[in-house]
């Protein structure tokens, strides 16, 4: 059976707010793993991250994401969208690890370095420094409202969509999400000014 | 100060646009995969898109000349100048070990720290195998620096015959079809090297149209993991030859935006690629600092 031609490269994060082309429909049926791989592999990728799989370990977890997601694939009734599906499968595996690293913890020498396209030096470690405030901000949330902030804000899922994978009534989703964006933003007027170099 | 409601997006765009896993990453796992699931669950890589056949000249973009001669040079630890040593200093390693040379050179303006902190787990090959340019001499290494052409030309001479005294198959002739899926070989990695030199110097004589054709012809004939960031990088600065900016740019978006921590991405400042990400924010974030 010939197999569709992949992407070579995921598309743009920026893209993130473009209209789902993977909600539910007949075209469900046509999906390949390979398919979901070459559009999906950032998006699980940055979700892993954002709910605190450690850098030294976000290979495996990804992974195994796509483990699970191949051996459930066929079983994919599309009831759901593909990336509802991927949040869920992303977040269960994110759990185990994490629990995992606070049974036993490990040293997390090695950190992920962020760098934009065409950025200088300077702007790299500002980058860098964005993300690990961030996600320092992240630490500090319960695994709840860190995924509703990873898969809401950072990953832009919809009310619908985070309800979904979290279980919650999309009011809900819709009611914390304000909330966290405003703690968020306390929290960042609180630590910018003193922390950054 | 409160974050603004404008300035809460764009942190949270900039950290999303951070957090994206690199080429080397995804290649990593996506080999895992591809021996856990086999190989017939993988179609054939696709190949970058071919650029329209252009030639507009000699235009002379002496930067970006330089960038893939750095990038491929410093920045990756392989000197396309003088590949047969570097060929010898990879002899003893396994394919997957020499596939690992093509990241494990840190940037040369980033500090070693950096460097450590990029390659996010380290890599058994590079951490025991010594750095390819440490077997050179110091006459060697100083001659060079000097780069000059007929160096090159003779190099490329040499691994020609050397593989015509070996018996294998000179670049051209393997079989496209069934090298997407291939595992990468050593004699996969010397053809990406001439192929890439080639390329090279068709940009430097102004010939973009050739560049890009042997870029082709690399993609054709060496799997799409070996050298594969060169390869993406070497065919944007072949379209910038070309004066194709749009899809230098869109190629660059495309490889890089969403592996930011490619050792490529800050190389591409000093080509024609237009996409940037945007850097108000963190200027703003630094004026704001000093105040």
């Amino acid at each position: 059976m010939p197999v569709p031609h992949p992407q070579l490269i995921p598309p743009d994060p920026d893209t993130k707010r473009a209209p789902d082309t993977s909600a539910p429909s007949t075209a469900q049926a046509r999906l390949t793993f390979v398919d979901l791989y070459e559009q999906h592999f950032g998006l699980v990728w940055r979700t892993l991250r954002h709910l605190g799989v450690p850098a030294s370990l976000l290979e495996d977890s990804s992974q195994e994401v796509w483990l699970v997601v191949h051996r459930q694939l066929p079983q994919f009734a599309g009831r759901s969208s593909v990336r509802t599906w991927l949040f869920g499968i992303a977040l269960n595996v994110a759990h185990n690890v994490t629990r995992k690293q606070r049974r036993r913890p490990a040293g997390e020498p090695l950190t992920e370095e962020p760098v934009s396209l065409a950025a200088s030096a300077e702007t790299l470690h500002a980058q860098n420094e964005m993300l690990g405030r961030v996600h320092q901000f992240l630490d500090t949330l319960d695994e709840e409202r860190r995924a509703l902030f990873a898969l809401q804000l950072l990953e832009g899922a919809s009310a619908a969509e985070t309800g979904q994978v979290l279980n919650m009534p999309v009011a809900s989703v819709y009611h914390r999400v304000r909330s966290l964006r405003r703690t968020f933003q306390r929290w960042w007027s609180e630590h910018l000014p003193s922390e950054l170099p | 100060m409160t974050l603004s409601e404008q300035e809460l997006e764009q942190v949270l765009t900039q950290t999303r646009h951070a957090s994206g896993p690199s080429l080397a990453s995804r290649r990593r796992v996506t080999e895992k995969l591809r021996l856990h699931l086999g190989e017939g669950q993988w179609p054939a890589p696709p190949r970058v898109p071919s650029p329209k056949s252009r030639t507009f000249g000699r235009l002379s973009f002496g930067l970006g000349g330089l960038a893939i001669g750095l990038a491929v040079g410093a920045g990756v630890g392989v000197n396309m100048e003088r590949p047969e040593r570097v060929l010898s200093s990879v002899q003893t390693r396994s394919p997957s070990a020499s596939a690992g040379v093509e990241h494990g050179a840190p940037d040369s303006r980033l500090p070693p720290d950096d460097f450590k902190s990029r390659s996010g787990r380290a890599r058994p090959a590079e951490s025991s195998a010594p750095p390819a340019q440490s077997t050179l001499p110091a006459s060697a290494t100083a001659k060079r620096s000097r780069g000059t052409r007929p160096h090159a030309l003779a190099s490329e001479r040499s691994i020609r015959a050397s593989l015509r005294s070996s018996g294998q198959k000179p670049p051209a002739l393997a079989d496209p079809p069934a090298i997407a899926s291939a595992l990468p070989t050593q004699d996969h990695f010397r053809q990406a090297l001439l192929r890439l030199q080639a390329s090279q110097r068709a940009r430097q004589r102004g010939d973009a149209e050739r560049a890009l054709r042997e870029l082709e012809q690399l993609d054709s004939n060496v799997p799409p993991s070996v050298l594969e960031e060169e390869r993406v990088m070497a065919r944007i600065l072949a379209l910038c030859e070309s004066s194709d900016v749009e899809q230098a740019s869109a190629l660059a978006r495309r490889a890089f935006g969403n592996t930011p921590r490619s050792i490529y991405a800050l190389r591409l400042r000093d080509t024609c690629v237009t996409e940037a990400p945007p850097r108000e924010l963190i200027e703003e974030m630094r004026r704001r600092v000093r105040k």
